[in-house]
């Protein structure tokens, strides 16, 4: 199985100013993306996830380190054939209208006139742009724009989709409309490999999950894995608890209990002070509601390591 | 929305007014000190020329129109014509195959400069300058004849400009005449005979026929045809 | 064919834009407002006419070629279109390629009708079509040709306002390149003609494409010499574009 994306020391470093300063924004990734999956890059702004994606697309050349594509090289043609990209608040030819934006990009990736005109329409069906396909770019509105960015990056029917922050800027209704869009890439088999900050989206539709902090990659592994990892507590709703029984059992709780209305949260460590906890409980003739394990959340997770680090 | 107000408009209308206003006293007055007319600031023309970025013959086309100008303008005021003949200068180095301002650069320099030599001078690079052209050594050999009274130069010039081609028809019997007239009854002779030989025009026939009678009697030889009709002797 | 698609989507993008339009009417009300201006000279009036028109050719010319030269490249970067272009499977030559023959057909377009414009003028005064007139003005763009090719190599690696600047001396330089290496041969020293040979043969000549004298004078025109400056400014155009393919190959969109 070869991976859609597998990166080995990639490493970027670009010279900024007027002496010429290097400045290293990429170090040593070591990224892998399976095939089939939904892969989230999360990151900070400034971490260089746009950097990625553009080394990934052969839009920058690394300092060292190493790209692949299906096990090719990134620059390989073949391999060009297979991926398709959508740029970051992408921009697109403002005097084109829609329907010759994608044409002259299905020119580009090798369509013929026929499948073309064929594309075209069942893309923009999809995309739901139909109506506006003949208006100038320019009239289009952000959601517009990204949508006719996603219509571009499918004309190739891709293998591999790669998605520059493609919920930005979108409303709900838009950022619904993507990520029904991705399901339902991942349904045909293909492989996405978006990059966002927007941390609920990735943890609803990932399946793996790749942390940048500062050019480096802080974690990798399944989303469900890096959640489990810790269960900072767990909440048991009560109610119809004895007055006196959550003094007694006060020293159990890892904070003051919460009272929500008729009823009772009560937050203890972990699963073994739950089940004395149940147990003292149900003998006292409590009503329980829910034990609710508090993992810690993605965002936690993430804001954890994304705390300003002294550098690489 | 705020409605504009009188201040704006007020304002607006006074500067317009004070404008035009100062516009027309400005044109009383006549502005700073007359800026001198002409070229004098003119650079030499072989600095001038690779400058014009091969622009040098649209230039001196610009710059024969100005001079036009001021040849009409100087001609109503007071007919001194100080920067004329450096223009002329230039604008024939800019271009050297521009004929015109050659010819009537050197009549303008001519009558209306009074600069004899530097009209000479002109027509004569113009001469050099192009060889294929009969209009310069035609328009010299017109200035020695008619003003120098110098026949042996304008037969110099004029049969120089004979044999360019389309010259004009009378230059040939003006050289066949000069020829005469400065003792080279000969080859004058040899010249009419040419004349009537090519000619098609009736006219010219007829008077190189009686110049050659002339030529003829003056050095004594009657006129007889022989058999082919041919006059010659 | 790929590069023809960026071609023609490159000359699209140049039709649309209305500065070009705005030169060229500038270009037509000149080419007949000399027919007033020959009113008042005395004489050669179809030289000025002529002159007048072939200036104004290259002068607009060169106006339309600087202008949509030095935005080829810098401006897909600037705007960020060019990223969505250059992931998909075309080789970097292509894009290269493909505007730099966009803005060739531009320039054609213009400069067909600006001739039309000046050999019917011609032809009203002299009541002929002259081909010397026609080969100074496929001379000019040729001219043309090499001058959007330094802008296009300029575009790959600066900004369009550096970008113009560069073009504009270079066509400078150009066009003094022959004249300098005249006055260093006759005036100059030692040290002057040795730093003049190498920049001589490294400008572009320019006063090679120049026919203008030759077309409105009967001027011998040696058929040797023009297929030669013909080859001369193809070979020259090929070296710009090449350079600026490779160039382009090796850069970093950041």
């Amino acid at each position: 199985m070869v991976s859609p994306v597998e990166t080995q020391g990639l490493t970027k470093e670009f010279r900024v100013g007027f002496w010429g300063k290097r400045v290293r924004v990429l170090s040593d990734l070591n990224l892998e993306v399976r095939e089939g999956e939904v892969f989230g890059y999360l990151g900070p702004n400034g971490a260089g996830k746009t950097t990625t994606l553009k080394l990934i697309t052969g839009l920058l050349k690394p300092t060292s380190g190493s790209v692949r594509i299906f096990g090719r090289d990134c620059w390989d043609f073949s391999i060009k054939r297979k991926v398709g990209f959508l740029p970051e608040n992408p921009y697109f030819y403002e005097y084109l209208t829609g329907r010759e934006l994608l044409n002259f990009y299905g020119q580009l990736v090798g369509l013929r006139p026929g499948e073309r005109r064929e594309t075209i329409e069942r893309l923009a069906k999809h995309v739901h742009l139909s109506a506006a396909l003949d208006l100038p770019l320019r009239k289009y509105s952000k959601g517009m724009l990204q949508r006719i960015g996603l219509a571009q990056a499918l004309l190739n029917d891709p293998d591999l989709i790669l998605l520059d922050e493609p919920m930005s800027g979108l409303d709900p209704i838009g950022r619904r409309e993507i990520r029904d869009l991705i399901i339902e890439l991942k349904g045909q088999g293909k492989t996405v490999f978006f990059s966002s900050h927007i941390i609920p989206d990735v943890e609803l539709l990932c399946d793996r999950v790749g942390i940048l902090v500062g050019g480096c990659l802080v974690a990798q592994g399944p989303v469900d894995q890096m959640l489990e990892a810790r269960i900072e507590s767990i909440e048991v709703t009560v109610s119809r608890v004895p007055p006196g029984l959550v003094e007694e059992l006060d020293h159990w709780l890892v904070s003051p209990p919460v009272t929500k209305g008729e009823r009772l949260v009560l937050t203890v460590k972990d699963e073994g002070t739950l089940a004395e906890l149940l147990t003292r409980l149900i003998e006292a003739k409590a009503a329980i509601h829910a034990a609710a394990p508090q993992r810690e959340s993605l965002e936690e997770y993430f804001l954890r390591h994304a705390q300003p680090r002294g550098g690489p | 929305m705020k409605r504009l107000g009188l201040t704006i408009p007020v304002l607006l209308v006074a500067s317009l007014v004070g404008s035009t206003l100062l516009a027309a006293v400005l044109d009383v007055r006549g502005g700073h000190a007359p800026a001198p007319r002409g070229w004098r600031f003119l650079p030499e023309a072989r600095y001038l020329k690779p400058a014009l970025l091969g622009f040098h013959a649209v230039s001196a086309d610009l710059l024969w129109i100005q001079i036009v100008q001021y040849v009409g303008a100087h001609v109503e005021t007071d007919r001194k014509f100080p920067q004329l003949a450096k223009a002329l200068d230039v604008a024939t180095t800019l271009d050297p195959y521009f004929i015109e301002p050659y010819r009537f650069g050197a009549l303008y320099l001519l009558y209306l400069g009074r600069q004899p030599q530097a009209a000479v001078a002109l027509l004569e690079r113009g001469a050099n300058a192009n060889p294929e052209r009969w209009e310069l050594p035609h328009d010299l050999g017109r200035y020695y004849y008619l003003e120098v009274r110098d026949d042996s130069q304008a037969l110099r010039w004029w049969e120089r400009a004979a044999t360019l081609p389309g010259r004009p028809e009378y230059l040939p019997r003006f050289v066949a005449r000069l020829y005469a007239r400065t003792g080279r009854a000969d080859t004058a002779l040899e010249l009419w005979l040419e004349l009537y030989r090519t000619t098609q025009d009736e006219y010219m026939k007829s008077l190189a026929l009686r110049e050659i009678e002339r030529l003829k009697s003056a050095h004594g030889s009657p006129l007889t045809a022989n058999e082919s009709g041919s006059l010659l002797p | 064919m790929k590069v023809a698609a960026i071609a023609l989507n490159a000359f699209r993008e140049a039709v649309r834009d209305r500065i070009l339009y705005a030169i060229l009417v500038f270009a037509l009300v000149m080419l007949a407002g000399s027919t007033i201006l020959v009113t008042i000279s005395v004489g050669g009036e179809e030289k000025i006419i002529k002159d007048l028109g072939l200036a104004c050719i290259s002068i607009f010319g060169t106006l339309i070629a600087v202008f949509l030269g030095i935005g080829l490249v810098s401006k897909e970067i600037e705007k960020r279109t060019i990223y969505s272009v250059i992931s998909k499977p075309i080789h970097r030559y292509q894009f290269i390629l493909g505007k730099y023959l966009g803005l060739v057909l531009t320039l054609l377009a213009n400069v067909a009708l600006m001739a039309l414009g000046l050999i019917g003028l011609a032809y009203l005064w002299e009541g002929t079509v002259s081909p010397r007139l026609v080969l100074a003005i496929l001379f000019i763009f040729l001219e043309l040709m090499l001058v959007t090719a330094l802008a296009l190599l300029f575009s790959t690696f600066s900004s369009p306002t550096l970008s113009a600047i560069f073009t504009l001396c270079l066509f400078v330089a150009g066009h003094l390149t022959a004249d300098l290496r005249l006055f260093a041969a006759r005036f100059g020293g030692v040290l002057s003609k040795a730093a003049i040979e190498p920049l001589y043969f490294l400008l572009p000549n320019l006063s090679r494409l120049n026919l203008k004298d030759q077309a409105v004078h009967s001027l011998g025109i040696d058929g040797g010499t023009t297929i030669l400056s013909f080859l001369y400014a193809i070979f020259y155009i090929a070296a710009l574009v090449l350079a600026a393919m490779a160039i382009f190959h090796q850069r970093d969109f950041q």
